[in-house]
């Protein structure tokens, strides 16, 4: 995302908070939007949302650039759509460079207008999604992911430090959080004892490594016996890719582990992006109840049943 | 330290809350489900007996559990859990997977259904449109399929819609529509091979075998390694009845591919229009595989086989059947006019006009083949 973009992004959603300042004294929460999960069939999560008056199911993806539509609704609800400033790709090489300007968007109670929107093919979406709501939008609130309960909630970032994990007394993880120019979740976990970067992803429904990060860090190489072929996968609707499977045994997030991450191994150079090490999609995520501060540039987490 | 389970980890959960076991069943089914179903169907299953699952999680179990039972071909429970997941929430995936489970039962009319059915429900998604399309294509309804790739391109104006369009103007008659949508096709995919072949077969459906020649070539210089496109213009080289030429292309393809029983099928067959001598069949027939289909017909070719025979083999696989039987009624024609009977091969022939699916190749040259014939 480009900083031109993310300020009139900034504008558009500010005013949204207008009128419930949080003091400084007053540490306690202040909740913008409380909306059902669906959770797809892949487990991706998805929400409501309605674009120029028609609702539909729009995919969280911390790890998209921008927030989006179907380029087939676009041309059903007849908006203009136009070759965008910056061209940009999905995982697997996907070209997105058209762009259309939304009238009205809205988000449970949240609403704005004149909001620019990429417009996506519809090989890179579920078939009952409308678009993705991206980082563009996300990162103006505090986002809460409850998988477990199928709760997504907005908050407002105006809270005091520390003071966010409400659900539980019990103990939580706290993680250090990293954003780059493009808003994306990155933070460092270890996985099967060694420290790696790791893109939070709930775009992605499996965590994903390629294979020459699992070579060149963990030593997995062909002809592991760990190694398991699980066959091929058309990722984002490109041509497939054959993926693996290997058996870590823990990814650690400052106090929390998930054993056994399901970690697909992707066999094609294509996926060396110079990205993070590890893309930690739903697969891992669903077993957590996950917090992100993006203003205080924290990830709160807890296991996901925790209460 | 916190530890939480996922999948085959979760087993050992055993003193969670009722919730936790629903909810790590369902996780566990959810990461499953792709490349180990059987695994996934008990995840599910047990999460679905679970009461305390979360209610917006049930269809979706439902749905992945009939997706788990399709993929195993356990097609009535596919039925089953696909409608429970509808009862429960009305949804795009679930009826075009219903309606495909329904084209597998061979039941049209409720596939159509479905797949209308979810249509209705997301008339913006192209895929529903999409395979609507094809569906009215194979089972010949061209006036419903024509407005479906109208609305399919006015919501996504793709190369490839329009090459679907063409098809279908193609196979209810329109071949200046057809070529026009063809066209546009390959305007909008200029480097592709795949919207020229396309537009090659419209070529040779409407009888203009030169020109489809011509297209053939073109397109071939896109793909040069193309496997498909020396096969195209084998056979229409051969409706040219240009068999030296066609038997040329075919042995030239066999370079490559030595075990492509249908370039070694058409070779035979060229050869034999020609006049030329085909006594390497033999050698060439140990490089294809004997065990799966089209081997009946090559064996059939090689004298170990009878044309019943064949027929029988074709009806085996009920998911492959419409395929194989027009590819028996075709093959065994060309059998049959090797021996002189034609009668025999006109009949055939015209069963493999009105069997094949709108997309073999065998479809423009069974018609083609027709027409010729005196």
């Amino acid at each position: 995302m480009t900083i031109r973009s993310m300020l009139v992004l900034a504008a558009a959603f500010g005013w949204l908070a207008a009128g419930a300042p949080a003091s400084a004294r007053d540490c306690r929460l202040q909740q913008f939007a409380s909306l059902d999960m669906t959770t797809e069939a892949d487990g991706a999560v998805s929400v409501p949302m309605t674009i120029n008056g028609h609702t539909g199911l729009v995919l969280i993806d911390t790890g998209s650039v921008q927030s989006s539509i179907a380029g087939s609704l676009a041309r059903q609800l007849g908006m203009p759509i136009t070759d965008s400033e910056s061209t940009y790709s999905f995982v697997g090489g996907v070209r997105i460079d058209k762009t259309t300007t939304v009238d009205t968007l809205e988000l449970g109670t949240l609403t704005t207008k004149k909001f620019p929107m990429l417009v996506l093919p519809s090989k890179v979406l579920h078939d009952d999604t409308i678009g993705m709501l991206g980082p563009d939008i996300l990162q103006n609130y505090d986002v809460e992911f409850d998988f477990a309960a199928g709760k997504f909630n907005l908050f407002s970032p105006e809270h005091c430090a520390n003071q966010v994990v409400y659900w539980t007394q019990a103990a939580y993880a706290e993680v250090p959080l990293h954003l780059d120019h493009g808003g994306h979740l990155l933070i460092d976990v270890v996985l099967n004892g060694k420290s790696i970067q790791a893109g939070v992803d709930t775009g992605a429904f499996r965590s994903a490594m390629t294979m020459s990060v699992a070579q060149s860090v963990f030593g997995i190489a062909p002809g592991d016996p760990g190694l398991t072929q699980l066959g091929t996968e058309a990722i984002n609707g490109t041509r497939p890719v054959p993926v693996y499977h290997y058996p870590f045994s823990a990814v650690q997030f400052a106090g929390v582990s998930v054993l056994n991450p399901d970690i697909e191994l992707l066999g094609a150079d294509r996926f060396d992006t110079g990205g993070p090490q590890l893309i930690l999609g739903v697969s891992t995520l669903r077993q957590l109840h996950v917090y992100v501060a993006y203003d205080e540039r924290k990830l709160y987490l807890t296991p996901a049943e925790q209460r | 330290m916190k530890t939480i389970l996922s999948a085959v980890g979760l087993l050992l959960l055993a003193t969670v809350q009722a919730l936790a076991s629903a909810y790590s069943d369902f996780n566990a089914g959810l990461s499953a489900r792709l490349h180990h179903p059987d695994l996934a169907i008990g995840y599910f299953t047990s999460a679905l007996a679970d009461p305390a699952l979360l209610p917006s999680l049930r269809p979706v179990a439902l749905f992945d559990r009939g997706g788990c039972y399709f993929q195993s071909k356990q097609y009535d429970l596919a039925l089953i859990d696909l409608s429970a997941s509808l009862a429960l929430k009305p949804d795009f995936d679930a009826y075009m997977y219903r309606g495909l489970v329904y084209y597998r039962q061979h039941k049209p009319d409720a596939a159509l259904a479905d797949f209308s059915a979810a249509v209705a429900l997301r008339p913006d998604v192209p895929k529903g449109l999409y395979i609507r399309m094809n569906f009215e294509m194979e089972t010949r309804r061209y006036r419903e399929a024509l407005a479906d790739g109208g609305a399919l391109i006015a919501i996504e104006p793709e190369s490839a819609n329009y090459s679907l369009l063409a098809t279908a103007n193609r196979l209810s008659g329109d071949y200046a529509a057809a070529l026009s949508a063809a066209d546009t096709a390959i305007s909008l995919d200029a480097n592709s091979s795949v919207p020229r072949f396309n537009k090659v077969t419209v070529l040779e459906t409407a009888g203009r075998l030169e020109e489809a020649l011509d297209a053939v070539t073109d397109a071939l210089k896109y793909r040069p390694q193309s496997v498909l496109g020396p096969m195209k213009k084998g056979v229409v080289q051969w409706e040219l009845q240009r068999y030296d030429a066609a038997a040329e292309t075919f042995a030239d393809a066999l370079k490559t591919q030595r075990g492509n029983a249908y370039a070694h099928l058409w070779l035979t067959i060229s050869r034999n229009a020609a006049h030329v001598d085909d006594s390497d069949a033999t050698e060439r027939a140990t490089h294809i595989d004997r065990n799966a289909w089209p081997a009946p017909l090559v064996q059939l070719y090689q004298g170990t086989s009878t044309p019943a025979q064949v027929m029988a083999a074709a009806h085996l696989d009920p998911n492959a059947e419409s395929g194989q039987v027009c590819e028996a009624e075709f093959y065994t024609a060309q059998w049959q006019m090797m021996r002189g009977r034609t009668g025999t091969a006109k009949a055939l022939l015209a069963s493999a006009v009105r069997d094949c699916p709108f997309g073999f190749v065998e479809a423009p040259a069974a018609a083609n083949q027709l027409k010729a014939l005196p």
